[in-house]
């Protein structure tokens, strides 16, 4: 339904053929300004915290989230249908997936978490996809829309979105990568007890052991920037993709990467997801497995 | 991009108070998911499941309940069939034994009123012979008195000439 609709704005923004005789001889639009760090909206005072639009945006899908399982979920039949049908659906595959990775006992304790990343990871990466997300927002401080809505020429860039997808936001990625990493390390005090947890990672029993321990904790470390960097990347990159794309050719060119950006950032919430799992299922276990996780991080 | 009081700004755009809001956020919806969406998908799955199950497992029972009701269908025909043999073989049999035995028994009276008839004609016989021999006594003693002239009155001489009979015999 978004179908080559989204980026219809941005080029509107950017200044269409039916304005473009309001500044002759400048640029109809220029390439939107690319910054890794999310635009601030405006800061709560007092505390002077920052409201970014990526916050924002984590909080929309999350009330997305919350609302389509609640509305899902609100009166469950033995026979399902509609809404609730496809929640399940799509629910007991990430259910089986648990089971079949962390057993039965602990894929059941473990879904939760998991099911909450990938949902809220999933809807945050479609944020891509949404018209008016990156495309409507507050000018700048003297800036003067067109016919009071459109940004134009040389001022087509000078616009802070309302929205942005969360995860093309570091934040929102590290705290999901820390979240992530703590409650794997968590899940290993509390199954194995404080000594065999750290026996992992610290061993003088011969050099080997401890070398290996030295390489487990660092890669428990690079765990937090892998998680974070690679959904970070994806969706970011998905992200610039898109809106230069519409601005480079209006219309056609960010609708031939729409199914492209839905299926990496269904990949980007399932590797997440996936990879939390595997860590929390390497983690309770007591010894050996855990070589797997090098190789998985790669992904 | 206005920083912070509470934290300072770090390289990327990382800002440990927007952090602490994602936090929040990430919480807040997994309280919800796992605390009103989870278990009520979890409860109907597994429902729904143990329903599917009952239903495959009463289907099996049922197959192999009809499977068994037609196996001894088969089992009580072919006894009944077996039964009807051996009770038609009985009869047959007591037919055959109770024929032998009126037959026997009609040849014992057969045998036996052909006895009697003998006994009686063997008697009868011997009464003929008997009157038979006494009239030929008598006659030949009147012929003997007609010829001697005289009286055989005697026991003597009926006694001679019975024993003379019965030499004669």
């Amino acid at each position: 339904m978004f179908w080559g609709f989204s980026h219809l704005i941005p080029s509107l923004l950017g200044g269409s053929h039916v304005l473009a005789d309001s500044e002759p001889g400048g640029p109809l639009w220029l390439l939107p300004h690319i910054d890794v760090t999310p635009e601030t909206l405006f800061t709560i005072p007092g505390i002077n915290f920052p409201v970014t639009n990526t916050l924002i945006g984590a909080y929309v899908a999350m009330i997305i989230v919350a609302t389509l399982f609640v509305a899902a979920t609100r009166k469950m039949n033995i026979i399902p249908k509609g809404l609730q049908n496809f929640v399940e659906w799509a629910t007991s595959l990430l259910m089986d997936f648990c089971e079949e990775v962390a057993g039965k006992e602990w894929g059941r304790r473990v879904f939760p978490l998991i099911g909450t990343i990938f949902f809220l990871v999933l809807f945050s990466n479609w944020f891509e996809v949404i018209p008016g997300v990156d495309t409507l927002g507050t000018p700048e401080p003297g800036v003067h829309p067109v016919l009071g809505i459109f940004l134009v020429g040389n001022d087509s860039n000078k616009l802070t979105p309302w929205i942005r997808p969360p995860s093309s936001d570091l934040n929102f990625t590290l705290t999901l990568a820390l979240i992530s990493v703590i409650i794997t390390q968590i899940y290993g005090f509390r199954t194995l007890g404080f000594f065999h947890h750290v026996g992992k990672y610290i061993s003088f029993r011969d050099p080997i052991q401890f070398f290996v321990g030295i390489l487990e904790a660092i890669s428990e470390f690079f765990r937090i920037i892998s998680f974070s960097f690679r959904l970070f990347g994806n969706v970011f990159a998905g992200d610039v993709l898109l809106v230069v794309l519409g601005t480079l050719l209006p219309f056609v060119g960010p609708t031939i990467f729409y199914p492209l950006e839905l299926f990496v950032g269904f990949i980007q919430a399932f590797v997440f997801a996936a990879l939390t799992l595997v860590f929390i299922s390497l983690a309770v276990t007591p010894h050996g497995g855990e070589h797997g996780e090098a190789e998985t991080a790669h992904s | 991009m206005s920083i912070p009081l509470i934290v300072a700004e770090l390289p990327l755009g990382i800002n440990p108070g927007l952090m602490l809001a994602q936090l929040v956020n990430f919480i807040i919806l997994y309280i919800i998911l796992a605390r009103f969406a989870f278990p009520a998908l979890r409860k109907t799955l597994d429902e729904r499941q143990a329903i599917i199950r009952q239903g495959i497992e009463n289907a099996e029972r049922a197959k192999s309940e009809v499977a068994n009701a037609h196996k001894q269908a088969a089992a009580i025909i072919q006894e009944a069939q077996q039964r009807a043999q051996q009770i038609v073989a009985d009869a047959t049999a007591a037919a055959e034994r109770v024929r032998a035995q009126i037959e026997a028994e009609a040849k014992r009276r057969a045998d036996e009123i052909a006895e009697q008839n003998r006994v009686r004609m063997a008697q009868e016989e011997a009464q003929a012979k008997n009157a038979l021999r006494q009239q030929t006594a008598d006659l030949a003693i009147q012929a003997a008195e007609v010829v001697v002239g005289k009286s055989l009155d005697n026991a003597d001489q009926r006694r001679l000439v019975q024993q003379f009979l019965a030499e004669v015999q």
